[in-house]
Order: structure tokens, then sequence, then C-alpha cells
């Protein structure tokens, strides 16, 4: 049939290997998911038209890839199962070759000479793990078969069945795999999307790695149910996530959050107090004492100023920061940065504000990123991975040598050596073996005419 | 970098170039005496940079393989290895001529990068960074090798159907530097798969995802698929020779870029790399 023999034909396959390689790298190249504005930017009308329409917005999700690797998952099943066969076939004992050119003519004498030969070839040979048999060659010297390697001819096979298998798992990944990013505050609880999972969050703490604002390692400590009922809690920590229900929780990534701020005031006149007040970031608060609408509308943990914008130096509370936007009834709001050491007066014209604040308190938060996953896929993959793994060490270190050697006597008495040599994709190696052999029995010596062996 | 490591390192390097012409010569006059010299020349310089890696190694109180600085240290090192080996099993002794100017090069490369030592990210904090960074580098390491006999096969080759070596022996010499080239390609390819494997398996760990066509993801599966495709060529339509050669050549382009192409060029979550 047509079909089966385009999906066992290597002149489809290495095509198919080459485009999918070659598509695989053109797509790097391209960002993926934008919008159509992007690429109409980044690329012009014309290319963003291609891009889009190529489905190069997403070249590993489309279906022209998909159905590539497809075709490739087909094509490695049906010619591995064909080469199954065949390689059964040849793996079956055969007779030994009666051909070959004559490698070594041995000195003088008659024929034990041809079985001291043969012995010592035979001893040599096993002492190099080649599996060997002898026997006699229709009455008429020695012939020996010598193997080894043979499981090395499967190498390629199982690299076929460990991709197929991969590719097997990752059909089932894409097809019912679900993956979910969650932001927890501390102390709150998220619902995860498209599952009955819902995460809390009890803690986080960060470690810094020490004398430095380096992040060592980051970690939620969360419990997790599924409608009323505790599945699990404990730790997840980057390279070290929870599982739970069939689901795994992986730390993602995680954001310091300050929610409310506290402010002091003090009168510029007098310098005398005039109060304290909690206010939520983001939100103005009316506060009747000082007839003023307050809003801290921004906080920085490590305040720095980085081209003329404020910024974070680090997300460690090294220099806390708030900026404070300070208005009286419908007049323009004024602002400035409050420190926890240094105060701030909002005002057109600082020297006439009424009040100077200070920071003297905030309350940091911390929402922890986290993916929550169920993959029926990854222990297919994983078996795929170690089969994958199996056959390249198979394929590429173990080869398969076969010496079919014949050794009798000629007409003049003298102990020919007769080779027929096969080898599996390791030449270099191969005649290197062969050699060392011709050189052991070259160091046999000759029995002289007349002489006992 | 204290003034006596950046010392060692300029002196390892010019070493290493010393070697690479010593080799070159030979490649050309194949005087004995050019040969035994770049030896000296490279085990001198081999042995700086061992105690370089070394020194490293008791600086950052782990293994230099965490970003480009280390790792091209470790590259350069590993290719200088298996130049080495691949030469005494072969009994090749040309291949210096192209391994050691990469050796050189890679060294070189690390004088415009930042030599501090850094604290490892979160996400390096993991076993599987061992096994996944050598196991990926053993494999370029060995596809150097196999670009380095597939260069001279094609010089040789040329210079043989051109008229201008006609030595006896000459084919004896181009079919063992073909074979060279295949048995450094099944050295590495096995390697080069384990790498792949544990990068996804550390992947799945680490962000719940054992592949997402990341770009150093991708380009590492292009560098397999393109080797895979050397030893389809190879097994299958029986591909040898010159053809052979340029598709090892064409895998170590792969490779180059996979290593640095990716991390200047595309955003990707080995940045780090």
């Amino acid at each position: 049939m047509f079909l089966t023999r385009s999906l066992r034909s290597m002149r489809v396959a290495i095509p198919v290997l080459a485009v999918l390689a070659t598509v695989a790298a053109l797509g790097t190249a391209v960002p993926r998911g934008r919008s159509a504005d992007f690429y109409t930017e980044t690329y012009g009308p014309v290319w963003s038209a291609l891009i889009r329409g190529s489905g190069f917005d997403d070249v590993y999700h489309a279906w022209w890839f998909v159905a590539l690797l497809g075709w490739l998952l087909l094509s490695m099943s049906v010619c591995s199962l064909s080469r199954a066969r065949l390689l059964l076939r040849a793996s079956r004992p055969t007779p030994p070759d009666p051909g070959g050119k004559v490698l070594r003519v041995k000195g003088q004498g008659e024929s034990p000479s041809a079985e001291v030969v043969a012995t010592r070839a035979g001893h040599w040979l096993r002492k190099r793990r080649y599996r060997v048999i002898s026997s006699d060659a229709d009455g008429d010297g020695h012939a020996l078969i010598a193997e080894k390697g043979r499981v090395g001819r499967f190498g390629s096979l199982i690299i076929h069945a460990g991709a197929v298998v991969v590719l097997l798992g990752g059909a089932l990944t894409a097809l019912f795999g679900v993956s979910s990013v969650v932001r927890i505050t501390e102390g709150e609880t998220a619902e995860v999307p498209d599952t009955s999972l819902a995460v809390r969050l009890h803690s986080f703490s960060v470690d810094y790695h020490s004398g430095t604002d380096r992040v060592k390692e980051y970690r939620s400590n969360v419990s997790v149910s599924s409608g009323t009922r505790l599945l699990t809690g404990g730790d997840i920590a980057v390279n070290h996530p929870l599982a739970a229900g069939g689901f795994r929780l992986y730390q993602m990534n995680y954001r310091v959050d300050v929610r409310d701020v506290v402010v002091r005031a003090r009168r510029s006149a007098d310098g005398a107090a005039a109060g304290e007040y909690r206010l939520r970031v983001g939100e103005p608060k009316w506060i009747p004492e000082l007839e003023l609408n307050l809003e801290v509308t921004a906080f920085e943990p490590d305040f720095i100023f980085h081209d003329g914008l404020a910024a974070s130096r680090s997300e460690r509370f090294n220099n806390p920061a708030a900026r404070l936007e300070v208005s009286a009834g419908t007049s323009p709001a004024h602002g400035a940065w409050l420190f926890m050491d240094a105060e701030g007066s909002p005002h057109a014209e600082r020297e006439k504000s009424p009040y100077r604040f200070l920071l003297s308190g905030y309350e940091p938060r911390f929402t922890s990123g986290v993916k929550v996953v169920r993959d029926l896929g990854r222990p297919v993959v994983y078996a795929g991975f170690v089969i994958l793994v199996l056959g390249s060490f198979v394929g590429c270190y173990v080869f398969h040598r076969r010496l079919d050697i014949r050794i009798d006597t000629g007409e003049d008495g003298r102990v020919r050596i007769r080779c027929v040599a096969g080898h599996a994709r390791n030449p270099i190696d191969f005649e290197r073996d062969q050699g060392k052999l011709m050189e052991h029995l070259d160091a046999i010596p000759c029995r002289e005419e007349g002489t006992e062996s | 970098m204290t003034p006596i490591v950046e010392l060692c390192l300029r002196i390892t390097m010019l070493l290493y170039l010393a070697g690479s012409v010593g080799y070159m010569l030979y490649a050309a006059f194949e005087r004995s005496a050019l040969r035994e010299g770049s030896r000296v020349v490279t085990v001198f310089a081999f042995t700086l940079h061992c105690c370089l890696l070394a020194h490293r190694i008791w600086s950052a109180q782990r293994l230099p393989l965490t970003n480009m600085y280390e790792t091209l240290m470790f590259f350069s090192w590993l290719v200088v290895i298996v130049t080495v080996v691949a030469e005494k099993k072969y009994d090749v002794h040309i291949l210096g001529a192209f391994a050691l100017p990469v050796a050189f090069l890679l060294l070189a490369a690390t004088s415009l990068l930042n030599p501090d030592v850094e604290p490892l990210l979160p996400a390096l904090r993991s076993n599987w960074l061992l096994a996944h960074v050598v196991t990926c580098f053993l494999a370029y390491a060995a596809f150097a090798v196999a670009c380095a006999s597939s260069l001279f096969f094609l010089i040789y080759g040329g210079l043989r159907r051109l008229g201008l070596r006609k030595k006896a022996g000459e084919q004896r010499r181009l079919d063992l530097l073909d074979s060279l080239t295949y048995r450094m390609i099944t050295f590495g390819f096995p390697f080069l798969t384990v790498g792949i494997v544990t990068g996804s398996v550390w992947a799945d760990v680490s962000w719940g995802t054992y592949w997402s066509w990341d770009p150093k993801e991708t380009w590492s599966l292009v560098t397999w698929l393109v080797y895979a495709l050397c030893l389809h060529f190879r097994h299958v339509s029986g591909l040898r020779g010159r053809w052979a050669a340029v598709a090892a050549i064409v895998g170590f382009v792969s490779v180059v870029i996979t290593y640095f192409g990716v991390n200047y060029l595309f955003s990707t979550l080995h940045a780090y790399a």
C-alpha cells in the first residue's frame, strides 16, 4: 500500500526529520503567542500576515507541525515493527561462511598445526569476549564463528521505540494535561481553575545567601483541599514540588506586597505630634483631624532613584519608602517619598506644608506564584526517556562483530587462515581487533617438517 | 579574580595558542618534532587549566557549571581531554590543529565575562545540575572533535583531488578520519540524549513541565536531530566521506548556536546558562 510504503520509506522519513529540525529552529526566532499588533509593529504588515497565516506565531502548536510529529510517530512505529521482524530473523544462527580471503599462510607442517591454530584463535577470541562456536569444516580443517555485540543491532530499534513512547506521552500531556498558575497572598486561599482544588497559603519565607541580597530559596507553606476534604499540606520550594490528589504544586515565583502602611504626622509649626494613620496602598483616605486627603500610591522596599525614576534595588526591606499624596479638598495633590528615618513634606512649596510625615510602619505580605499541574503523560514520557537512553547507548556503544574463520591445510601442507569479517558500523575498532588477532596468530611458532608439534 | 589566577589564565590561553600553531605546522609538514613539541606545550597548558578549575571549585565551593564563565572553562577543558584521548586511541595526531584553537577561543571568551563567583539562584540548586551539564558538555566536546576530523577530511581530500597530496597511505588516512568522525558522533550522541533527558526531568521538577519549546530546549533538540540524521545517513544510506563530513560540521554549528547563540539572541529560561 502506498501509505505503508511511505511510512516505511527512508526517503520520506529523512526529509520529515530535516523539516522538523528546520521549522523548530526557525520557530525560536519568532516570539510566540503575541498579538497581531505586535507582529505588525515588529515585522511590518506583510511579514505579520505571513507569520500569522502560516502559524509561526505559535509554530509548535500549528496543525501542520503537530501533523509532522504525528507522521514521525507513525513512521517510526511502522519502521520499527518491520525492522524488528528482520532483525529477529537475522539473529538466528547461520552456518559459517565458506568463503573469505586468505589472511595468513603459516609455516610448514601437517594438519595438527591447523588444530593448534584454531584452538589458539578460539581461546584468544573468547578472552576478547567473543562467543565462539567451532566446528569441523566438513572434515577439512576447522571453522570458527566468533561473534559479539549482537544486541547492538537492536540499538536503533530501541531508540525508535523510546522516541515513539515519548511522543505518545507528549500527546497525552497535550490532550489531557491540566496546568494553572495561581497567585495566593499569605493568609488567603485561592481556588485552582478547572479543578476542585483550593490552596491556602499559611506562610511564606525567603532565605538569602549570607552577606548578600541574593535569594537562596523561597518556600510556601500550604494546605491543599478538595471541597471540604483536606488532601495534604506542606512546603513547596523551587525544585521541591508537593504532590496532592494526583496534582503537583510547583513554586514558580513570588512578589512582596505592602498592603498597609502607617504614617506619622507632625505639625510643621511647632513639631507637635498630629497623629498616626494606617493607610491602605492605593486607597485614598480622608483624615478629618488634618483636613487632608491622604493616599499612599506606591511602596518600594529598597528605594533607589534610577534614571530619574523611583525603583527598588532589591526586594529586601533595606530602605523602605512610601509615596504619599496629600490633597486638601479640591486642590491638586502633592506627593513626597516618606522614609523610616526621613520626613517628607508633600506640598507645592515644601516650606509652607502644614504637616510633615514620616513612614513609621508597614506590613509586608508575600504573594506566592504556584503552578498546579496534573499530567497523565509524564510517566509515559519518563518511560520513553529510559528506553531512549538505553537504546542510544546500545546502538552507539555496542557494535555487532562477526568473524567467520576457516583454518585448513593446503595442498602444499601449509596452514591457511581464511576470514570473512562482518561488522556493524564500526570499522575502525573492528579492524584493530582483526589486526591484533592476526598478530597473535603470527606469534604461534611454525612446526618444522619432521619435528613434533 | 586574583592577579595570580588571571596570570595563570593568560598563560594557559597562550600555551593553547602555541600548541595550536604547532599542530597546524605538523598537519602541514608532518615533522615529528613539531608533534612532540605541541604535545609538551599542550600538557603544560592542560595542567594549568586543571589548576584553574581546581581553584574555581575551591572558591565557589561547588563545581564550576552554573554560568557562562564557568561552562566556558569546563567545555574547553573537556575538548582538550577528548582530543588527547582520541589522538592516542586512534593514532591520529592532527586533531589538535582544530581542537586547540577551539579550547583557546573558549578560554579567551571568558575575558569578556564577569569572573566573580555568584551565589546560586534557587532554580540551580539541584542535583540534576551536575548530570545535565556534564553530559551535555561531554557530548559537545565529542562533536567538536568530530568537526575537527571532518574538517581535516575535507582539507586532505580536497588537496588530494587537486593532486597536491600524493603520499602513499593517504586514502587510508582519509578512511581513518572518516571513521573517527563517525566514532566521535556515536560517542557523543548518547551523552547528548542523556543531557536532554536530564534537562527535561529537571525542568519538570523545577517548572512543572518537561518540555516548553524554550529556545534552549528547542535548539538542543535540533542538534540531536541533526546528529540523528548524520547517523541515519551513515547506517541506512551508507553515506560516508565528504557528505558525512559536511553533516558533522553542520551539527557542530548547531552546537555552537545552542550553546552561545540562544543565550544572546533569544529570550530563554536558561538565561543563567
